[in-house]
């Protein structure tokens, strides 16, 4: 409507400095305009008169836009069943509470009925998917073809279509791009490096430490050159994470200081003990060996902070935690349970930078001779080889309060908890913490039969006894909605 | 009739209501829960001696509750209301307790003494002459200023009003406030309240002045104009219509099925706009309410029920609004008809614009339309080929997609010219609220 433009331009400028003529407008307004000008007092009354009568017959005139040739190609009809009205209200329910356990449950149960959502409540889930990865794979499952189809019109709900890597790397945001680095390290590590160093000059000092962050240092053991280069970097943030890779990398050069450097203070020694009945071996520690100053620039203190250590072995004590367990064993000929041995009889208080190295180059071997040694004394970060079975065991024996943030719950991992198991759990839990919050967050593993239960469960501790009252109906309730969930799905 | 989980959380005062509510709304939590055809009531464990009595009101929704909260209502007759709509099963057929009963025959007298005190008061007409006349006075000299300030809007051109920061608009909302004309106060701010980021501010802000322009010329000639627009006018500049005035006239009886409500947050001062469509009468009707934070709406209606009720219609040149006059019960919602075409809705448009300049939204229920994209925005196709413009935020538009699927549904939507916002929609034969 050109009329409209010149109407607009008119007001945007002011009828001080241009006026409205015929021949801005059709013809068909030249008598109202007439008019107006005849009765009006002045040129901003006769404007506006008009507006109000132009707009009034542009409203009244409006025509819908001819859209005759926008198509919509249809959803393709599911395979599978629509989950029922009852299912669909217990979905309800559990978005109202906002408890991940139980949506992580209420997609478990979809899935194993090989049911699919009705269309209402799709757009909503693929929005919590987008927040919650863990429940990605369920709910592209669950909201079927219908879900498939929607998520061509918002790029963020498209998880299924896979974006070419190289699109990720060029043009993805930041946390796109991490994640791409982090799953390239698993499946092709070397595109990994290649991206990274193709980009490394143009990124912020911040990103380049944090797609570090998500690469393991192993990936870099063929190629240390240029993780090593990059200790000329001007940040000291860049220069810091490189350092701690190069440190988990046994064949850096890094390591190949600390080594030729502990080595030297560190000696096997044979005696006799009992009369010279027995051999006698121990550790020796030879703390007036010096040390290279270089080595004082990678991020060893020169000062103790353990009144413990002389300034000298807390030096000796950092170069064992840095270098991999598997050299001590070449260097003293002997077995990882020997070498251990020798330095819990000899050499106690260094024992501990032992278990920092099996930790730091993940040695398994070290690890498990580590934890027969300890009898689940400040082991914790040893178990890092197992399996979750046997971690989830081995805390329960050792540190149950570890397993208060053990389980996270996706629709993938929900395995119910046996009856007895549930009872231990809630009795560590409940010598543990005050927060209902691990007790909700784990509701979808608590068999619902176990609500008959709760009662018998509580606490000596007076001060604990309203947390329980309040807490072990909380757990009620949402047992209840979990016995919804079962009920309809078994409709 | 039946109360869906959503429409019983849409009561509650807020976020924390609801939570807590939600973990009320279980069994364990109630001493006892009691139901008859009047009421629902309860005893919920709380922190004191006693567990606290939890009362609802079936008839016109009405909670009570012993407890000290000052949040209406509160987290027990949210959590009493969700257990009931969940597990009906769970509550026992009883007489009602003393307590109970004393409310609502308490809550019935109060209605009558209403009624009563209203039907005896005898105005003195003279001090009422008085009051209108200064009231009259007041409202012309508020409107002279605002037309001067209008004037010297578009004297000095529309170009700056983007920059143009807060007291501008605020400054001349209070004066019309202050003249007692509070329909061209909401005005006012509704102009300083255009999105200037928006590509299309201009025509949206001279829409809005030249409304008012007309609202103020119209005015001044009120005498000359026809009874019903007489009263659209009126009702724009402020003045209000009696409602009890309105209760006495004879109203419309129909099927009414509630297409669901619009909530707009003034400051403390939330207004519901509950749309309505008599299956009869195939009118459409709005109901609105007002009411200051902390308080329920004195009607809940829940979208995709029906109710036989008797409206009566405010006098305008396009009657819409209305107030229930009647209300017999409520029921399960019913098929309805609406338009089969958007140039049948632009017919009607024009004809409304006929009638009335003022009308700003127009209710359509509209068969068999598809959504369809062109570039980023999304379009409602007609059978014919034809389409408008879906003014809405992203997530509904999605959700209507998901439950379109690609297939035509029936959609009330609520707009002006060829963007109308989606309201609800008919799918699987239950009208869903979007």
């Amino acid at each position: 409507m050109e009329f409209w433009n010149n109407i607009v331009n008119t007001s945007l400028l002011g009828t001080e400095k241009r006026q409205l003529t015929a021949a801005d407008l059709p013809t068909v307004f030249e008598g109202v305009l007439t008019e107006l000008q005849q009765s009006a007092k002045d040129n901003e009354e006769k404007f506006l008169s008009f507006v109000a009568v132009i707009s009034n017959y542009r409203q009244a005139g409006a025509l819908p836009a001819n859209v005759a040739s926008l198509m919509l190609v249809g959803a393709p009809a599911e395979d599978k069943k629509y989950c029922s009205d009852k299912s669909m209200r217990s979905l309800r329910v559990v978005l109202a509470e906002e408890n991940n356990s139980l949506l992580g449950y209420w997609l478990r149960w979809c899935l194993d009925c090989d049911q699919v959502v009705q269309p209402e409540l799709i757009s909503e889930l693929l929005g919590i998917a987008v927040q919650h990865k863990a429940f990605r794979n369920a709910v592209v499952t669950v909201c079927g073809r219908r879900g498939e189809w929607l998520s061509q019109f918002i790029e963020a709900w498209n998880f299924s279509q896979q974006k070419n890597p190289e699109e990720i790397w060029q043009t993805g945001k930041p946390e796109e791009r991490k994640e791409l680095l982090h799953e390239l390290q698993k499946t092709n590590p070397q595109q990994a490096k290649e991206f990274l160093r193709s980009a490394w000059k143009d990124e912020p000092a911040n990103l380049k430490v944090d797609f570090l962050r998500e690469l393991s240092p192993g990936i870099f053991a063929n190629d240390l050159e240029w993780l090593e280069g990059l200790l000329q970097e001007k940040s000291q943030k860049v220069k810091e994470q490189v350092l701690g890779m190069l440190k988990r990398i046994p064949s850096s050069n890094l390591v190949q200081l600390y080594w030729n450097q502990v080595s030297k203070a560190v000696t096997l020694k044979s005696g006799k003990a009992f009369l010279g009945l027995l051999n006698k071996t121990s550790v020796e520690i030879n703390s007036s060996v010096p040390f290279d100053d270089s080595i004082f620039k990678t991020g060893i203190d020169k000062l103790s902070n353990n009144k413990q250590f002389t300034d000298e072995e807390f030096i000796i004590f950092q170069l064992i935690s840095n270098v991999p367990p598997k050299k001590w064993e070449q260097h003293f000929n002997e077995s990882p349970k020997k070498i251990i041995d020798f330095f819990r009889k000899s050499q106690e208080k260094f024992f501990p930078a032992l278990i920092n190295a099996a930790n730091s180059f993940k040695d398994e071997a070290w690890a498990k001779t580590l934890l027969d040694q300890l009898n689940g004394s400040d082991d914790t970060e040893l178990t890092f080889y197992m399996t979750g079975e046997e971690r989830r065991d081995y805390y329960l024996k050792y540190h149950p309060k570890y397993l208060i943030n053990y389980f996270q719950i996706t629709p993938e991992t929900v395995n119910e908890w046996s009856r007895d198991f549930t009872k231990k759990m809630y009795e560590i839990l409940l010598s543990e913490t005050y927060n209902k919050t691990y007790f909700l967050n784990t509701i979808a593993l608590v068999p619902v039969e176990f609500q008959s239960e709760l009662d018998s469960l509580f606490p000596d501790d007076p001060a604990m006894k309203t947390f329980w009252t309040n807490t072990s109906e909380e757990i009620k309730r949402l047992l209840t909605i979990k016995n919804q969930i079962i009920q309809s799905f078994k409709l | 009739m039946n109360w869906t989980e959503e429409q019983i959380l849409s009561l509650a005062p807020d976020e924390s209501s609801k939570k807590s509510g939600r973990e009320l709304a279980s069994p364990s939590k109630w001493v006892s829960l009691y139901i008859n055809e009047k009421a629902v009531w309860g005893e919920c464990k709380g922190s004191g001696a006693n567990p606290y009595k939890t009362q609802i009101d079936l008839g016109n929704i009405a909670f009570k509750c012993s407890c000290p909260s000052r949040k209406f209502p509160c987290k027990h007759g949210i959590g009493l209301f969700l257990l009931y709509a969940r597990q009906p099963k769970d509550f026992s057929q009883s007489e009602m307790p003393a307590w109970v009963s004393e409310w609502l025959e308490k809550r019935n007298e109060k209605q009558e003494k209403k009624t009563e005190a209203e039907s005896t008061v005898i105005p003195d007409p003279d001090a009422k002459a008085k009051r209108v006349a200064s009231r009259q006075k007041k409202v012309e000299d508020g409107i002279e200023e605002l037309q001067l300030w209008i004037k010297d809007i578009i004297r000095n051109g529309i170009l700056n009003m983007p920059e143009k920061g807060f007291a501008f608009w605020e400054n001349m909302t209070k004066r019309m406030v202050d003249a007692q004309a509070p329909g061209l106060a909401s005005m006012v701010k509704s102009l300083g309240n255009t999105n200037f980021f928006s590509e299309e501010w201009q025509t949206k802000f001279l829409d809005q002045l030249s409304r008012i322009h007309l609202v103020i010329e119209s005015y001044k000639r009120i005498d000359s104009l026809p009874e019903n627009l007489r009263s659209d006018i009126r009702s724009l500049i402020g003045f209000t219509q009696s409602q009890d005035e309105l209760k006495a006239q004879q109203g419309l009886a129909d099927v009414w099925i509630v297409l669901g409500k619009q909530v707009l947050q003034d400051d403390n001062l939330t207004v519901e706009r509950n749309w309505f469509y008599g299956i009869q009468s195939k009118r459409y009707a709005l109901i609105l309410q007002f009411y200051v934070k902390a308080q329920l709406p004195p009607l809940n209606f829940a979208a995709g029920s029906s109710i036989i009720a008797e409206l009566v219609f405010f006098l305008s040149a396009f009657p819409l609004r209305a107030i229930l006059k009647q209300l017999d019960h409520a029921q399960e919602g019913m098929p309805c008809e609406g338009f089969k075409s958007w140039n049948d809705v632009m017919n009607f448009e024009g004809s409304v614009s006929a009638a009335s300049p003022f009308v700003d939204q127009l209710p359509v229920i509209v068969e068999e339309i598809l959504p369809v994209k062109k570039n980023n925005t999304w379009w409602m196709k007609d059978k014919e080929g034809f389409g408008v413009q879906l003014k809405s935020n992203e997530q509904k538009i999605m959700k209507l997609l998901a439950m379109s699927g690609g297939k035509p549904l029936d959609l009330f939507l609520v707009g002006r010219e060829n963007s109308f916002e989606p309201v609800g929609v008919w799918y699987n034969r239950q009208y869903k609220s979007l």
